[in-house]
């Protein structure tokens, strides 16, 4: 099964955060994919990484603020520089981010499989993110604009979640091919858990494609967003003696982030937003 | 003065947020001074009732729409910072909670572009969500095919066309907390293909079966008359429809869902008695 891991709340509740995902197999790459994953919350680490907020905290000054979106509707009063613009309710766009929170990873039982569920922790990424060459920039921000592209690395990125996994390789190279810095080291975690556990990944003997039918939800900056019906068949065995543990079949809607912020095209966040018996509704959930 | 403009700015922004949610259909919607929030069931609590149009027992969420940032190759957002009022067919985080924002339930936040109030994406119950599993749930039979003559038909005879299966159905009730949903099948229609490229679509005499007790009975309405065995057997189809009605916590009043239609095939030997008669 595919599963993700997230960081640990931290930092001021105001702090900046980075939306966490959810899990599925590959945690136990089977069981991230099969467990209820929730959101976690990713270390913003205090004030290195926190912004200054739009957000007014009192009514007075929310009340100051409607009146100033009122004034100047016409221009669509503040905006955080996304693309949505407020309504005249009073709410001043807020730039300020927290952590998302989510269920403690400690709390998930370990699936068999592996776990496709990660969020990246904001404050190393923020930190650490290197400056790719403009050469590759320019490359990579054309494979973003296409769909097949992103499809692709998301493909890749669970197809190389189970081939880490079978057996476990917390050392491999794979990882920081297919998913951003922050997320590739909770995968690497994640995957020393399922060594720990003895536990590994395989596909089954029907060998079908994991994903179906992803769809762009959106796509701004550097991101793409993806949903996707995972088709989660993976088999969880026993290491040491090679015995299924768990060849469950489940439907998995998952939703990832494609970036090319380092280059190439890499994962930064998954979710399993939900789980299902079958293949229709899942697809039909986010279609 | 310096209060009286404040009061003014206060009643301006409450009638300003009144307005705004006058444009809401449904029971489940909520104001805040700083954006929307609705009410939907928990995930996987949904379950039949039988008192139409009633709250079920379930716990409550309630879920708001955010504006998110994108930084580094992800998508931040501030769980505690305000909700919006958001725009349909516009992208926004999608969070929803039971206790705090910031302890988003399982599977949330997500990225989804706003549907209207009424829609929550992901785990959480809304009343479509509702609709569907009560739709589900009402067990409609395929067709089950009743021919007359009731085996062979016969070149130049009329062959009257029969459903003998349930064509009307009760309603059926599900709720999840605070979202609920009813949902009733009105019989439409049965299409007949009749494995020759004819078809026909009944209204009338849908389930009219010839009775040898009584031979003068008037015809059945919905029959066909085969004028030659070419193909033979043939395979002939019946679909039957219904129309779906519901009525949910987002929109009390009746209003179509959509179709249903369940279909069978039977094979069907055509011979032509020209010869014999001869």
């Amino acid at each position: 099964m595919l599963q993700t891991t997230n960081g640990t709340p931290g930092g001021g509740s105001r702090s900046r955060a980075v939306a966490a995902s959810g899990e599925s197999k590959l945690r136990t790459v089977a069981e991230t994919v099969r467990r209820n994953v929730s959101g976690r919350v990713s270390d913003a680490s205090g004030g290195s990484v926190s912004r200054v907020s739009g957000t007014y905290g009192g009514l007075v000054l929310r009340c100051v603020g409607a009146m100033l979106c009122a004034v100047t509707m016409a221009s669509g009063c503040s905006n955080d520089g996304s693309a949505v613009v407020e309504s005249a309710t009073g709410t001043i766009p807020s730039t300020t981010a927290a952590p998302i929170g989510t269920e403690p990873q400690a709390s998930m039982p370990l699936p068999a499989a592996a776990s496709l569920n990660h969020a990246t922790d904001p404050t190393t990424t923020l930190g650490a993110a290197p400056a790719p060459p403009p050469t590759t920039l320019a490359a990579a921000a054309d494979l973003l604009s296409e769909d097949s592209h992103v499809f692709a690395a998301v493909g890749d990125y669970f197809d190389a979640l189970v081939e880490a996994n079978d057996p476990p390789d917390p050392t491999s190279g794979l990882f920081s091919e297919i998913a951003t810095p922050n997320l590739a080291e909770l995968l690497r975690a994640d995957t020393q858990e399922h060594l720990s556990a003895r536990q590994g990944i395989r596909r089954p003997a029907d060998r079908q494609t994991l994903m179906r039918a992803p769809q762009t939800v959106l796509r701004r900056d550097s991101i793409a967003v993806v949903d996707a019906c995972i088709r989660d068949n993976l088999v969880v065995y026993n290491l040491d003696t090679g015995a299924a543990e768990d060849d469950s079949l489940r439907y998995l809607w998952v939703q990832l982030t494609v970036t090319d912020q380092y280059g190439p095209l890499l994962v930064s966040q998954y979710r399993k937003v939900q789980e299902f018996d079958s293949e229709e509704p899942c697809i039909g959930a986010y279609r | 003065m310096y209060r009286c403009i404040s009061l003014a700015v206060i009643v301006v922004l409450l009638a300003v947020g009144a307005a705004s949610g006058e444009d809401l259909d449904g029971t489940d919607i909520s104001e805040t001074p700083t954006g929307l929030v609705v009410t939907a069931g928990a995930p996987g609590s949904l379950a039949l009732s039988s008192v139409p149009g009633r709250p079920g027992r379930a716990p409550t969420v309630r879920c708001s729409w955010y504006h998110f940032s994108v930084e580094f190759g992800v998508y931040l957002f501030d769980p505690i910072g305000d909700a919006v009022w958001p725009r349909p067919n516009w992208s926004y985080l999608l969070n929803c909670w039971r206790d705090s924002p910031d302890k988003p339930i399982p599977g949330y936040p997500i990225i989804t572009q706003y549907r209207g109030a009424g829609k929550v994406a992901g785990a959480a119950v809304d009343s479509s969500d509702a609709a569907r599993f009560a739709i589900s749930h009402i067990n409609f039979e395929p067709p089950e095919i009743r021919l007359s003559p009731p085996s062979r038909q016969v070149v130049g005879v009329p062959t009257w066309l029969a459903v003998t299966s349930r064509l009307h159905y009760k309603q059926v009730s599900a709720n999840a907390g605070p979202v609920w949903a009813t949902a009733s099948a009105t019989f439409r229609d049965v299409t007949w293909d009749l494995g020759n490229g004819a078809s026909r679509t009944c209204r009338a005499d849908v389930a009219k079966v010839w009775d040898p007790a009584n031979p003068h009975a008037p015809t059945s309405r919905c029959a066909y008359t085969y004028t030659n065995s070419a193909g033979s057997p043939l395979k002939v189809r019946a679909t039957a429809r219904w129309n779906i009605w519901q009525r949910t916590n987002a929109n009390p009043a009746w209003h179509r869902w959509g179709t249903i239609t369940r279909s069978s095939t039977v094979e069907v030997p055509v011979t032509q008695l020209q010869s014999s008669i001869r």
